[in-house]
């Protein structure tokens, strides 16, 4: 798995937006193939209702424009983790939405605070773009320069974050 | 009624299917809490102004135009816009779309 690059986006940064608006998500590239993660509610329309199957859906948000977007170079044992976390069974709700769990997965793989929390500590999108692109101004990254953080090399999967 | 601003919707192509009909399809920015079931047609001064609604997902929106979407997530409306322009108008913005 060498070479595995995360990446986190939303669509929309900063209070122009509104509270609800938008989206988060989460990409691997691999070999130049981008796949594409997000948490989705089964009400959505263009979602499948799996019923009480995980709301993490696959390829969504391929046609996508990010606002906002940051990207981490992934050892093999964060490469393992990542894939691990997107096998587990996750519901959305509005207090674990598409932000909220973008946040914690890159938290939980490399250990670095994207943090989403809006108003009442509610986390959007909106937000999660707004420091998206506060960490990228002070600490810059791209897909073809990613960051390679290994405070969390994940060398046990009972290491995940709460 | 909600709509999405013109910049909220990209990939948008004009076809033309006949003299008076045309198939416009495009792509709406993604959103956890709303969708795109289709547009709002008027014709007025001799073009025909369109308003993509923008829906919650727990709401059903009527629409002048219901959208069909395909797995890639590309939106297809077809409209009678008599061969003349059309415009997407919204609450903040504007944008021509054909010719």
């Amino acid at each position: 798995m060498a070479g595995m690059i995360l990446g986190i986006h939303s669509n929309v940064a900063g209070d122009e937006h509104g509270f609800t608006a938008g989206h988060a998500w989460l990409t691997i590239t691999e070999k130049g193939k981008t796949t594409f993660y997000g948490l989705w509610p089964d009400a959505h329309p263009n979602t499948v209702d799996n019923g009480d199957d995980s709301d993490i859906r696959v390829g969504m948000e391929a046609g996508d424009k990010a606002a906002a977007s940051r990207y981490y170079k992934l050892s093999d044992a964060q490469a393992d983790h990542f894939n691990a976390l997107m096998t587990a069974n996750v519901a959305w709700r509005y207090t674990n939405n598409c932000s909220s769990w973008a946040s914690e997965i890159v938290w939980a793989v490399v250990r670095e605070d994207v943090d989403a929390d809006d108003y009442l500590g509610i986390e959007t999108p909106r937000e999660l773009g707004r420091n998206i692109l506060l960490l990228e101004q002070k600490d810059p990254t791209s897909i073809h320069a990613p960051k390679a953080l290994r405070k969390n090399p994940a060398s046990s999967l009972g290491s995940s974050s709460s | 009624m909600n709509h999405y601003e013109p910049d909220q919707l990209s990939n948008i192509s004009v076809e033309a299917l006949d003299e008076t009909r045309s198939k416009i399809r495009y792509r709406v920015m993604s959103e956890t809490l709303y969708y795109c079931p289709g547009a709002d047609a008027e014709r007025t001064d001799g073009e025909l102004r369109l308003s993509f609604v923008r829906c919650p997902i727990n709401k059903k929106c009527s629409v002048t135009h219901a959208a069909e979407r395909d797995a890639s997530g590309e939106n297809t409306i077809v409209v009678d816009n008599g061969g003349g322009p059309i415009v997407i108008v919204s609450e903040h913005g504007r944008r021509q779309i054909h010719p």
